[in-house]
């Protein structure tokens, strides 16, 4: 018997004491009639009871996760009923994330929001059919005088799941552009708030009702590529798309746009990708009786991610265009606060930051990492004759922080941001932010 | 050219019928794959593990409460189970290896790791049977080779042995939690019986006439 640890084949014969034990008033007796013999077949046979008991169920922890064979000729050559092998990994999935922040600003009152509670459900039926869900409640929950929470269906995705290079996806999807907006959760970006690049031109969290396919090509290429309901650029103003997304609810498809990505793991710890996206953004609408035009709207960006050791960066630049703006402006009675649309927006950032704790404490499971970023947004970079940008919308945003992750699904954020206009170097508005975000 | 509107800008248009064109193209003409996230069946990784093993044993350790709460200590990680299977591979009387399946959570999926450690505890081979979270979460191969040739003593350590990854924090954590596991069950459960068969074989000769 080793020490530390036991294999099942010795530890039977505590089995077999507790089992006599409990038996009560004939352990005595049996102990007494029965000769040596006996008892060490009795003790044998437990053994080997309980030692096929501990193997199944070892078996059935393993196969959770593993089938006991593996047949890549039965996917493609057999049915699925068929195939056993699939049988494993089939079922339920539930997991989630959130966040709350406090948000102390010079420009405006001070916030402390609980901004986002997300539910990730997933099912899947076999190795082909999988449908993934996440439901957000934010800003607390339902819209009311009091309130502006959401309570949405961010994503709906229903997967056929074909083959590692091309597998297909309907329903409301993440629009595959940029960093953010598909990797959302709070221990995944840095800062208590997103990129205003990554919210004001690529608007996240952006997602829209869709179809397409995805998959890797190789070991280090993926791919997306979706049709989905373009922008309604009704909402569409001097500040960016933000009011244009659509999201899943009765999305309106009288002009269809179409995205595309790829992101190629280039060498170890970074990753360089790109995304385009293009279609008309005026789904045949009209403001008191002015058709605001078709809007084409021509979105691109790239971006990189890099990783070594204890320290990371990101790089993003993303640029977009309207075709005729005016077609929209133009229909306005009042220009809007933040400024009439642009026809062309441009944007980028840069970030890095270093986790210092393996530094002090060499053995820590802990990370805590300070940052940086900074951005440049112009959300009216070239406008349309006869119309003016305001300055304010041409900004540079600084911003420093630090982030503590005391276990690796708890992240507390503290950080430091100044807006400035380009123009005249005036400070718009500086926050001081305390986030704290979970997943699971 | 565009109407009052601004419509019929085709060119930005075809070239995302081309662009998509040309991935499906790709797509299609790869050679057959396997789904993403199952790799390898349990019995074809341990014949992976021990190919020139002629015989292989398995073991299932049922642990207490204080050998789970000691080997957690001693892998600075929480065990996913107290039941721990350890494959061993013979070769006439020799051990030439041990292979333990790690199954751990990722985020709210699993994966399973295969760890092969030398007679000796150092780590052979490391390789993912499967991985049922999103794949954007998934670390690349090579990123695993960065843990061979660990050994009982080293910490294993994220941003030391292996690089962290953007978006695959908890993969890499968890990665190197399992290796740090293998190798604790290598040191508390396995060690002592390899030092009794080499103790065995000093002897042996001794005992011939």
């Amino acid at each position: 018997m080793s020490r530390t640890g036991r294999a099942v084949k010795p530890s039977a014969l505590g089995l077999l004491a507790a089992l006599t034990f409990v038996a009560g008033s004939s352990a005595p007796a049996i102990a007494e009639d029965a000769d040596k013999a006996d008892i060490e077949q009795r003790i044998e046979t437990l053994e080997s009871q309980v030692s096929t008991i501990a193997d199944e169920f070892s078996d059935a922890l393993t196969a959770v996760a593993v089938p006991d064979n593996w047949n890549y000729d039965t996917y493609y050559g057999v049915a699925p009923a068929a195939s056993q092998v699939y049988g494993t990994t089939k079922g339920l999935s539930i997991g989630g994330y959130g966040e709350v922040r406090f948000r102390h600003q010079t420009a405006s009152d001070d916030i402390y929001d609980a901004l986002r509670l997300v539910v990730y459900l997933g099912y899947k039926f076999n190795d082909s059919w999988v449908v993934n869900t996440e439901l957000e409640f934010e800003h607390g929950g339902v819209q009311s005088e009091a309130s502006d929470g959401t309570v949405s269906t961010e994503f709906l995705n229903i997967d056929y799941l074909h083959s590692e290079a091309l597998n297909f996806r309907i329903g409301l999807v993440l629009v595959p552009m940029g960093i953010i907006n598909q990797v959302h959760e709070p221990l995944f970006y840095r800062g208590a708030s997103r990129p205003e690049v990554e919210r004001q031109i690529i608007p996240s969290t952006w997602s829209e009702n869709g179809v397409g396919f995805f998959g890797r090509l190789g070991s280090r290429i993926r791919y997306q590529v979706y049709g989905i309901s373009g922008f309604d650029g009704i909402g569409f103003d001097g500040s960016g798309f933000r009011g244009g997304r659509q999201g899943g609810s009765k999305a309106l498809t009288n002009d269809w746009a179409f995205v595309g990505r790829m992101d190629a793991d280039v060498m170890s710890g970074l990753t360089l990708g790109g995304s385009v996206y293009h279609g008309n953004s005026g789904q045949d609408q009209s403001i008191e009786g002015d058709n605001i035009g078709s809007l084409g709207t021509t979105l691109y960006e790239f971006h990189g991610d890099y990783t070594k050791g204890g320290f990371t960066a990101r790089a993003l630049f993303t640029q977009a265009f309207v075709d005729n703006p005016d077609s929209l402006n133009g229909a306005l009675t009042d220009m809007p606060d933040s400024g009439f649309l642009a026809e062309s927006l441009l944007g980028w950032y840069v970030e890095a930051g270093y986790n210092v704790l393996p530094w002090i404490f060499p053995n820590s499971k802990m990370s805590l990492e300070p940052f940086f970023r900074y951005e440049r947004l112009n959300t009216q970079h070239r406008m349309q004759a006869g119309y003016l940008a305001l300055p304010e919308n041409d900004r540079n945003i600084w911003m420093v922080g630090i982030g503590f992750e005391p276990i690796d699904s708890v992240v507390i954020k503290l950080d430091y941001r100044n807006f400035s206009q380009v123009s005249n170097d005036q400070t718009l508005n500086e926050q001081v932010e305390l986030g704290v975000g979970f997943v699971f | 050219m565009t109407d009052q509107f601004g419509r019929g800008r085709g060119r930005p248009i075809r070239r995302a019928f081309a662009f998509v064109g040309l991935l499906v193209a790709a797509a299609l003409l790869l050679p057959a794959p396997l789904l993403a996230e199952i790799f390898m069946g349990k019995n074809q990784a341990i014949e992976r593990a021990f190919p020139d093993a002629d015989r292989i044993e398995r073991q299932t350790h049922v642990l207490t409460r204080e050998e789970a709460k000691a080997l957690e200590d001693a892998s600075k990680s929480e065990l996913p189970s107290r039941l721990i299977t350890i494959y061993k591979g013979w070769k006439g009387d020799e051990i030439i290896g041990y292979m333990h399946i790690d199954v751990h959570p990722i985020r709210a999926r699993s994966a399973a790791l295969m760890i092969v450690l030398s007679p000796t505890g150092r780590v052979e081979e490391i390789m993912l049977l499967a991985f049922h979270e999103d794949t954007d979460y998934m670390l690349p191969s090579e990123s695993l080779d960065a843990l061979k040739g660990k050994t009982v003593g080293d910490a294993v350590e994220v941003g030391v042995d292996i690089d962290g990854f953007s978006g695959a924090t908890l993969t890499v954590n968890s990665t190197t939690a399992a290796v740090r596991r293998a190798l604790a069950y290598y040191s508390v459960l396995l060690k002592s019986e390899q030092a009794d068969q080499d103790t065995e074989a000093a002897i042996k000769p001794a005992a011939l006439p």
